[in-house]
C-alpha cells in the first residue's frame, strides 16, 4: 500500500516537471543562458569582432577609475531615484486615498488617473517635449501667469532632471491602483473599533491606515526602486542624455556603450554593476522591512 | 481498448509541448568572424554549382518612397543573373538600421550587401565586418577614377577599398526666393565668403521686440557637417595619425565663437525658440535652410508650391579659401559573412554602377551621385527638368573644389556620443547660461581623447 502511494507521488512529481519543462527550457535558453553569457562577456574586452579576450576584472577597474561617464550616469540615475521615488510614493498614495472616497463618478476619476500609466513611453516622451518647450510649452505658459520667466526645461542642466521627475509623477497612476487595492483590503472593523475608542480622522489614518498599508508601500517602494534605476526610453527620445550629460542615465550609458560604441564586453560589465546595485539596494530595503512593515498574519502569530 | 485517463491525456500534452519547445530551439549563432576580411576576399569560397539558385540579402536605410527605385535596381540584376534572387530589406529609421546591422554583424550574420555611410567604413572594416573589395575592383575592371576625389578616402581602410560609392553629399543653403524679393535682399551668390554671408544674413533677420520673428537661416549642429567649418578655419578634428584630439585648438574655438555671435544676432534660432514639431524653413520662420544635397527631393515635397526656392553653396572662409563644407556619403559594402562572395561582390558592383546611380540618384535628382559619370545626367535633369532648386548643380561644383574630405576614423561612433551631448548645448544655447566655448571644447577634447586612447589600446 505504501509503495503504491509513493509511486503515485513520484508520478505526479514527474508529471509536474514535464509541464514545467517548456518554461524551464525557455528560462535556461532565453534568460539564464544570456545572463551567463553576459557575465562572461563582462570579463572580456569584446568589441563585436573576433574572439572575446579575457581580461578578468579589467572592465570593472576601468569603470571605477577611468570612466567619468560611469560616475556621471550613476549620479544622474541616483539623483533621479532620490527625487522621484519619495514623491511618487506620496503622490500615488495621496491620489489613492482620494480615489477611495465614495463620490459620484469616482470610477471615471480612477480611469483618468490611471490612463497615463498605459500610454507608451515613446508617446509620453513626445507629448512632454511639447509641454516642456521653452517658448511655446504649456508649462511655461502657466508659469508665465504668475509672472515668472520661462524655464528652459530640457535645455538646462539644472532643470532637465526636474522635468524628468515631473514627467515621472504624471505616471503615478500605476502605483495608485496598487494602493487603492490595499486601501480597500483594510478591514472596516478596525476603523470602527478605532472610532469607538475615540480616534479622530488623523489618528485613524496614522494608526490604522498607514500600518495596514505598509506592505503595499513596501511593494511599491521595491518595484519603484527597480524601475527608476533603469529609466531609459524617455531620456533616449527627449534628450539623448544631454544637455551636457545632465540626463545621461545609467541605462542610456549601457545602451550607447553597446549599440553606438560597440564596447560590448564593457557594456555587459556595466549591466552587471547595475544589477548588483539594484540587488544591494533592494536587500537593504528588505532588511529594514521587519522594522516598519506590518503583516497582519505575523502579528497574529506573535505571543501576547 | 482501455480509455485514456485525464491524467494520461494531460501527461501526453505536456510531453508534446516539451517536444515542440525543444524542436523550436535554434542552433547557436555563428561566431563573429575571426579571419581578416582581406583573407576572405583573397580566398573566395568554392563556387556554387552551375545553375544553383542563390539568394543575396540586401539591406538598406532609406525612405519608403525610394523603394521602387531600389527594386528596379534589384530586378535589373536578377534579369541578368537568372540564378540569383535579391532579398531586399529596407529599414527606414537610422537608429533601427544600425541596431539591426550591428546585431547581425556581432552575431556573425552580416547581410550580403548593405548600406555603409562614409563614417561607417572605418569602424566596420576595422572590426572585420566588411570585405576588402580590391581584388574585385581589379577583376571587374571598376574605374575608381570615376569616384569623386573627396569621397575616395571615405571608401578606404588601410588603403584598400571596402565600399563602393552610392552618393556623396555636401551641404548648402536653400533659400526662400519669395521672402528675399519681398525684403529686397540680394540673392546669395555661390562664391560668397563668411563675411558676406554674415552681412546678408543680418539683413534677413526680423525682430519682434526682443524676440526674433524671422531668422536668417536654420543651422545644423551635426558632427560631420562641422568638420568642414573647422577645417576651413584652419583647424583639425584630430592629428593626422588619429592619436590626438585637437578640438580645443584656437581655430576651432574661433569658428564656434563666430557662429555663436551670429546666433546672438538672431541669424539662426536659439535652442527652444522654434515651436516643437515645426520645421522653421518650410513654415517661413527662416529665410534659408542649412541642409544637404540629399534633402532636395524631400524639401521639394515639403514646400510644394508654397514658395519658390533655390540653393547656394557654403560660404568660403577667407582664412583658408576653403568652403565651410565637408562631404560624406553613402556606399555599399559586402558583408564578411556572405556565403556567396563572388556573387555579392558582383551585385555590389552592379548597385554602385553608373546605371544604378542613374536610377537611384540622377533620374529622380536626389542627393549627388557617387560617380562622376552619373553627375552629368543628374545636372541635366536638375536644370532642364524645371524642378526646384534650379542651382542644384552647386553641390556637384563644390565637390570639384578642395573640401574637407578626411576619412572618418574608427572611433567616430564613440566621438558622436561626446559631440551630441556637448556641442548643441553650446551652439544653440537657450539653457541656463551661455556656455564658455573654450571650456566646453576642452571637455569635448578630453572626452574624445579618452575614446581615442581606448581605441588604440584595443588595436
Amino acid at each position: 500500500m505504501t509503495q503504491r502511494r509513493m509511486s503515485l507521488a513520484q508520478r505526479e512529481e514527474i508529471e509536474g516537471y514535464v509541464f514545467l519543462l517548456p518554461w524551464i527550457l525557455g528560462f535556461l535558453i532565453f534568460s539564464l543562458g544570456p545572463l551567463l553569457a553576459s557575465m562572461y562577456l563582462g570579463m572580456t574586452n569584446y568589441r563585436g569582432a573576433g574572439t572575446p579576450e579575457w581580461i578578468g576584472f579589467g572592465n570593472f577597474e576601468r569603470m571605477l577609475f577611468n570612466d567619468k561617464l560611469f560616475w556621471q550616469s550613476l549620479k544622474v540615475t541616483l539623483v533621479y531615484a532620490a527625487g522621484y521615488l519619495p514623491l511618487g510614493l506620496v503622490f500615488g498614495f495621496s491620489i489613492a486615498l482620494l480615489m477611495n472616497q465614495k463620490v459620484r463618478g469616482i470610477l471615471t476619476f480612477r480611469t483618468i488617473y490611471y490612463l497615463p500609466a498605459v500610454v507608451s513611453g515613446a508617446a509620453v516622451a513626445i507629448l512632454w517635449q511639447f509641454v516642456f518647450h521653452r517658448d511655446f510649452g504649456v508649462l511655461n505658459e502657466i508659469i508665465g501667469w504668475f509672472g515668472a520667466e520661462p524655464i528652459p526645461w530640457l535645455l538646462s542642466e539644472r532643470y532637465a532632471m526636474v522635468a524628468f521627475i515631473i514627467m515621472g509623477l504624471w505616471g503615478v497612476g500605476g502605483g495608485m491602483i496598487i494602493y487603492l487595492a490595499g486601501l480597500q483590503g483594510i478591514p472596516t472593523d478596525l476603523y470602527e473599533a478605532a472610532a469607538i475608542d475615540g480616534a479622530n480622522v488623523w489618528q485613524r489614518f496614522w494608526k490604522v491606515t498607514i500600518p495596514m498599508m505598509t506592505p503595499t508601500i513596501f511593494f511599491n517602494l521595491v518595484t519603484g526602486l527597480i524601475g527608476t534605476l533603469q529609466i531609459f526610453a524617455t531620456a533616449y527620445i527627449m534628450t539623448s542624455g544631454g544637455p551636457n550629460y545632465a540626463t545621461y542615465f545609467y541605462s542610456l550609458n549601457v545602451y550607447y556603450t553597446t549599440f553606438q560604441k560597440l564596447q560590448i564586453g564593457y557594456a555587459a560589465a556595466l549591466a552587471w554593476v547595475l544589477f548588483i546595485i539594484i540587488l544591494v539596494v533592494t536587500l537593504i530595503v528588505f532588511s529594514t522591512s521587519n522594522r516598519w512593515v506590518y503583516y497582519e498574519h505575523e502579528a497574529e502569530r506573535r505571543p501576547v | 481498448m482501455s480509455k485514456v485517463s485525464r491524467r494520461d491525456l494531460l501527461k501526453y500534452i505536456g510531453l508534446g509541448a516539451a517536444a515542440v519547445t525543444l524542436g523550436a530551439c535554434k542552433p547557436a549563432a555563428t561566431p563573429a568572424p575571426s579571419a581578416s576580411a582581406e583573407k576572405e576576399a583573397e580566398a573566395p569560397p568554392a563556387a556554387e554549382a552551375a545553375g544553383e539558385s542563390i539568394t543575396l540579402r540586401w539591406v538598406t536605410n532609406h525612405g519608403v518612397a525610394e523603394m521602387p527605385m531600389f527594386e528596379k535596381v534589384a530586378k535589373n540584376f536578377e534579369d541578368r543573373n537568372e540564378n540569383i534572387k535579391i532579398d531586399l530589406l529596407n529599414i527606414p529609421g537610422g537608429n533601427e538600421y544600425y541596431n539591426a546591422i550591428n546585431t547581425q554583424a556581432v552575431g556573425g550574420d552580416t547581410p550580403d550587401l548593405f548600406y555603409c555611410r562614409s563614417y561607417d567604413t572605418q569602424p566596420f572594416a576595422s572590426k572585420g565586418w566588411i570585405v576588402n573589395l580590391d581584388p574585385f575592383i581589379d577583376a571587374f575592371g571598376i574605374d575608381t577614377n570615376d569616384f569623386w576625389d573627396g569621397m575616395r578616402p571615405h571608401l578606404l581602410f588601410e588603403d584598400s577599398f571596402y565600399a563602393l560609392p552610392y552618393d556623396f553629399s555636401t551641404m548648402g543653403f536653400y533659400y526662400n526666393k519669395n521672402i528675399l524679393a519681398e525684403m529686397g535682399i540680394e540673392t546669395p551668390p555661390d562664391d560668397w565668403d563668411l563675411d558676406l554671408f554674415e552681412e546678408i544674413c543680418e539683413k534677413m533677420v526680423v525682430w519682434d521686440g526682443d524676440r526674433v520673428a524671422q531668422w536668417a537661416t536654420t543651422l545644423e549642429s551635426g558632427d560631420w557637417y562641422w568638420v568642414g567649418h573647422i577645417v576651413a578655419n584652419g583647424g583639425q578634428m584630430w592629428s593626422d595619425d588619429w592619436k590626438t584630439c585637437t578640438l580645443d585648438a584656437d581655430p576651432v574655438v574661433e569658428i564656434f565663437e563666430r557662429f555663436i555671435e551670429m546666433r546672438k544676432k538672431g541669424i539662426f534660432p536659439e535652442g527652444g525658440a522654434v515651436p516643437q514639431g515645426v520645421n522653421a524653413w518650410p513654415s517661413g520662420l527662416a529665410v534659408m535652410n542649412h541642409n544637404g544635397s540629399w534633402a532636395t527631393a524631400g524639401l521639394r515635397e515639403q514646400v510644394g508650391d508654397a514658395f519658390e526656392f533655390d540653393v547656394t553653396g557654403m560660404p568660403y572662409n577667407p582664412k583658408t579659401g576653403m568652403r565651410l563644407v565637408s562631404g560624406a556619403g553613402g556606399a555599399w559594402s559586402v558583408g564578411v559573412n556572405t556565403k556567396n562572395l563572388d556573387e555579392a561582390a558582383k551585385f555590389c558592383d552592379h548597385v554602385a554602377s553608373t546605371e544604378s546611380c542613374n536610377i537611384l540618384i540622377a533620374e529622380p535628382v536626389r542627393s549627388l551621385p557617387g560617380r562622376k559619370s552619373s553627375a552629368e545626367l543628374w545636372i541635366k535633369n536638375a536644370t532642364e527638368g524645371g524642378m526646384q532648386p534650379a542651382n542644384v548643380g552647386i553641390f556637384a561644383r563644390q565637390n570639384e573644389e578642395k573640401i574637407a574630405a578626411e576619412p572618418y576614423p574608427p572611433f567616430w561612433k564613440d566621438f558622436q556620443v561626446v559631440w551630441s551631448n556637448r556641442i548643441p548645448a553650446m551652439l544653440y544655447g537657450g539653457g541656463d547660461a551661455e556656455v564658455d566655448v573654450r571650456e566646453q571644447l576642452a571637455l569635448v577634447t578630453e572626452e574624445t581623447q579618452a575614446a581615442i586612447d581606448l581605441y588604440w589600446e584595443s588595436v
